[in-house]
């Protein structure tokens, strides 16, 4: 099932189509609650536990899948590797607690409000998802611009040994550019899976204008990245 | 790849761990020649990209006109590292792109929760 909004799945399935539209009018949480009290009945919270059950459910599958990428990832962080697994770990247990609550409330209006714990105190698909991606590619990007620093003393030094001519000449252009793309992206991507980490379900709205900027600094990495890999592979080809 | 390719691929990296051994003498040696007995130093390779782009790439004379030999092994050596660089940064760069892609947007899941 794809999961919408919580509130939004108990709102349809356990109240009427009219205490809905009260919510989507932007009817103050009271008023909602009030409605839903009137409007509650056994079958409709039973569905409702039913919905929120889902919802856990698949949040739950996206944690899995996660911590999955963590093993095709060998290029991550020891340190992030562990914030990772842990946060997951973390978010599944508490997850599943709050579903506890749920299953175990006895009113509408108790199982609407524990399940709207569900979106604010994990924030999974709006928060954990982007931070695990770009904790994930600032950590390999750098790996990747490191393999080429690290091939630098070797081409510095064929250069220099080059007789000069034309071949000479571009090939120091290249490598000019290989090591200015590829410092250029280790300090794009330098610090983002610790901005990323940082942020909390608490921090949200505000951590919006965070995850914004270093996806943007992540997508200008992998630019120069890309551009520095161009101009390694026609030095290699310029040497060979 | 097949086995024709074997004995040259060995080749070219029996080459590729010489090299630089070879041109860092080669270099020395021709230092030596120019200031008398005392080995001098190969001049440390910068650590850090911008060091790196910031180093003339200027060599003493003696070193720029270092043997033939040396000069080849240098490229050679050069163009095998790129090689295993450019294999290693081009898988990163593809990795980083899915996961910026998987980041701002998740799997079925409502992106304002």
């Amino acid at each position: 099932m794809t999961p919408t909004s919580v509130r939004r799945r108990v709102t349809v399935v356990a109240v009427s189509l009219g205490a809905a539209a009260l919510l989507a009018a932007g009817v103050s949480a009271p008023a909602y609650a009030a409605t839903v009290a009137r409007t509650c009945t056994a079958s409709a919270l039973a569905a409702a536990k039913t919905a929120v059950g889902a919802s856990v459910s698949h949040r739950d599958s996206v944690l899995s899948a996660l911590s999955g990428h963590l093993d095709v990832r060998p290029h991550l962080t020891s340190s992030h590797r562990t914030t990772l697994a842990g946060l997951y770990s973390a978010d599944q247990v508490g997850l599943a607690q709050v579903l506890a609550r749920v299953q175990a409330d006895t009113t509408c209006a108790a199982a609407s409000t524990d399940a709207q714990h569900i979106v604010t105190d994990y924030r999974v698909y709006l928060l954990v998802v982007p931070q695990s991606g770009l904790t994930l590619a600032g950590d390999v990007g750098t790996y990747g611009a490191q393999t080429l620093t690290a091939a630098e003393p070797a081409v510095r030094l064929a250069i220099k040994l080059l007789p000069s001519s034309s071949t000479k000449e571009q090939a120091q252009t290249l490598y000019d550019d290989m090591a200015a793309q590829t410092s250029a992206a280790l300090g794009d991507f330098a610090g983002v899976g610790d901005a990323m980490l940082a942020l909390t379900p608490a921090s949200y709205p505000g951590s919006s204008a965070t995850l914004k900027a270093q996806a943007a600094r992540v997508a200008s990495g992998a630019k120069s990245l890309a551009a520095a890999g161009s101009d390694a592979s026609q030095l290699a080809a310029l040497l060979d | 790849m097949n086995a024709s390719s074997l004995p040259r691929r060995r080749a070219r990296i029996a080459v590729a761990a010489l090299a630089v051994p070879l041109a860092v003498a080669a270099l020395s040696g021709c230092q030596r020649s120019a200031q008398g007995s005392a080995p001098a130093p190969v001049a440390p390779v910068a650590s850090t990209p911008a060091a790196a782009a910031s180093s003339p790439a200027t060599a003493s004379p003696a070193a720029t006109a270092g043997s033939g030999a040396a000069a080849a092994a240098a490229k050679a050596a050069a163009a095998s590292a790129l090689s295993a660089a450019v294999k290693q940064a081009s898988s990163a760069a593809g990795t980083v792109g899915s996961d910026l892609s998987g980041a701002s947007s998740a799997p079925e899941g409502d992106p304002t929760q």
